[in-house]
């Protein structure tokens, strides 16, 4: 057992985004979380962060209670996210950007060589395989939408990190890379990574997932293995259509 | 010539000087049409519909509607002549109401009556969003704001809609009844529709006529079915695999 949700719930005003949810994932596993827009899944991953308090419940981490921390201190147990909308430093060079997490972030280091960082080979390599290799002397303004998102996943393969958290990792992303995306997933998985993933293409979410956690009005929905929540019939009528 | 027509010749255009995004890009659409722009990230698919709208500067070429020149025009000046536009991402306003958001896309309108008139039009299309007309916009889900951002451009009454990814971020389920709604505005109120996909299957399928962009150049064309099937389309930009899969 590695997160530990439990009986979670979280309000918007009168709505119950997250209401007596309950699960578990699975040391090194990768989990996957699906349902509608609106089903309260970002709305969860924001809670197992601390970027948002949670109203009722607990969460845990591998024997420790996690609510009630705030991002940062999320982060320091090795527990860090992707965003839907993506978040990166536009000044900065696409390499720059992809080496920030890798640094040694004492003030010292951060004040006397702001650029300088950790496994270029690696970042390299990742950027490659994304077809962001040309532009890594180019400010990251400068790319489009897709490229940033594919940047933030590659960023979040940079890390050093227990458990990777990824909203929609394939959405605004050529098909193409697609495998080489569930590639370095899969790589990342081996060394023992775990990865959490809200994913809305179901190719992708089959083929990667081990768990897969459904949720729908903020409700959990179902759970299971990959063949058996596709041939679930309340998930097909709610998420998956005919 | 170039009657009813929105059409592209020879565009090239840069965000900075000296680095061009889009290189001889020539491409036509007619009310009657919906054509899907597809291809790898960073292939300039936005910057065709920006360079449409005027939000990015046109160095060589030409863009006309209906035989006027239109290349580098404002974009409210382009919008009022019947080309509107739907950014990439979510960007309704989230603290307005729907009914707000939809007022919002008619203030180059003078007339408040023809506005309200035109907000019933909308809620006849999109039923749901008369329901929540008095909700902030966001506490909607993300198919029912992709329908607000789509109503809220109906209400100029475009001859053209251009759409940069509807199905972005949406749940399977939603994805197909958005591409629904796309074909209905294209075959009710003879909206030409020009959008860009990266699921490049779904959005293949809904169109008449499809254009495979890299690099900024066009570098596959024809009709949807046919770009569906061809092999190199497949292999290159859809990600392999059974072009008939969806997702």
């Amino acid at each position: 057992m590695s997160l530990e949700v439990k009986g979670v719930v979280k309000g918007f005003g009168g709505i119950r985004a997250v209401d007596s949810v309950s699960f578990q994932t699975t040391k090194g596993a990768i989990t996957g979380l699906i349902g509608p827009n609106g089903s309260g899944k970002t709305t969860l991953f924001n809670l197992v962060t601390g970027f948002l308090p949670i109203d009722e419940g607990e969460i845990w981490h591998k024997g420790r209670r996690i609510d009630g921390l705030k991002p940062h201190q999320v982060v320091e147990l090795g527990i860090i996210r992707t965003f839907q909308i993506t978040r990166i430093f536009p000044k900065l060079t696409v390499l720059e950007n992809m080496l920030v997490p890798t640094r040694d972030n004492s003030l010292w280091h951060l004040v006397s060589n702001p650029k300088k960082g950790g496994r270029p080979e690696k970042a390299l390599r990742l950027l490659e395989s994304i077809g962001l290799a040309t532009y890594m002397d180019d400010p990251a303004a400068s790319l489009s939408y897709g490229q940033n998102k594919l940047l933030e996943l590659a960023l979040s393969f940079m890390v050093e990190a227990e458990i990777v958290l990824l909203d929609e990792p394939s959405s605004g992303i050529n098909p193409s890379l697609q495998a080489s995306i569930n590639q370095w997933i899969k790589e990342e998985n081996s060394q023992g990574k775990e990865f959490f993933i809200i994913e809305h293409n179901m190719d992708v979410i089959m083929s990667l997932c081990h768990h897969i956690v459904v949720l729908h009005h903020g409700q959990k929905l179902a759970e299971g293995k990959p063949s058996v929540i596709q041939q679930n019939d309340q998930v097909l009528e709610a998420y998956l259509g005919d | 010539m170039a009657i009813n027509m929105l059409s592209l010749k020879e565009v090239e255009a840069c965000y900075q000087k000296g680095i061009k995004i889009l290189q001889y890009i020539s491409l036509g659409i007619s009310p009657q049409d919906i054509i899907c722009l597809i291809g790898p990230n960073g292939a300039g698919k936005s910057t065709v519909l920006k360079a449409i709208m005027g939000l990015v500067n046109v160095e060589n070429g030409s863009i006309t509607l209906n035989g006027e020149d239109i290349t580098n025009s404002k974009a409210n000046r382009i919008m009022r002549k019947g080309i509107s536009y739907v950014p990439q991402g979510r960007t309704v306003f989230p603290e307005m109401t729907v009914w707000e958001n939809l007022r919002m896309g008619g203030f180059i309108l003078k007339d408040k009556n023809e506005v309200e008139q035109r907000i019933e039009q909308i809620y006849e299309m999109f039923p749901i969003l008369k329901d929540y007309r008095n909700r902030k916009a966001y506490t909607l889900s993300g198919g029912e704001q992709q329908m607000v951002e789509m109503g809220r451009v109906l209400i100029i009454d475009p001859k053209y809609m251009l759409i940069d990814e509807p199905s972005l971020g949406l749940a399977p389920k939603i994805r197909r009844m958005i591409f629904e709604k796309i074909k209905a505005l294209n075959q009710q109120k003879n909206i030409g529709i020009l959008m860009v996909e990266q699921n490049a299957v779904q959005g293949l399928e809904a169109a008449d006529f499809g254009y495979v962009l890299d690099m900024g150049t066009i570098r596959f064309w024809g009709s949807g079915v046919e770009l569906l099937e061809d092999k190199r389309v497949r292999q290159l930009y859809l990600g392999g695999g059974d072009a008939k899969k969806r997702n």
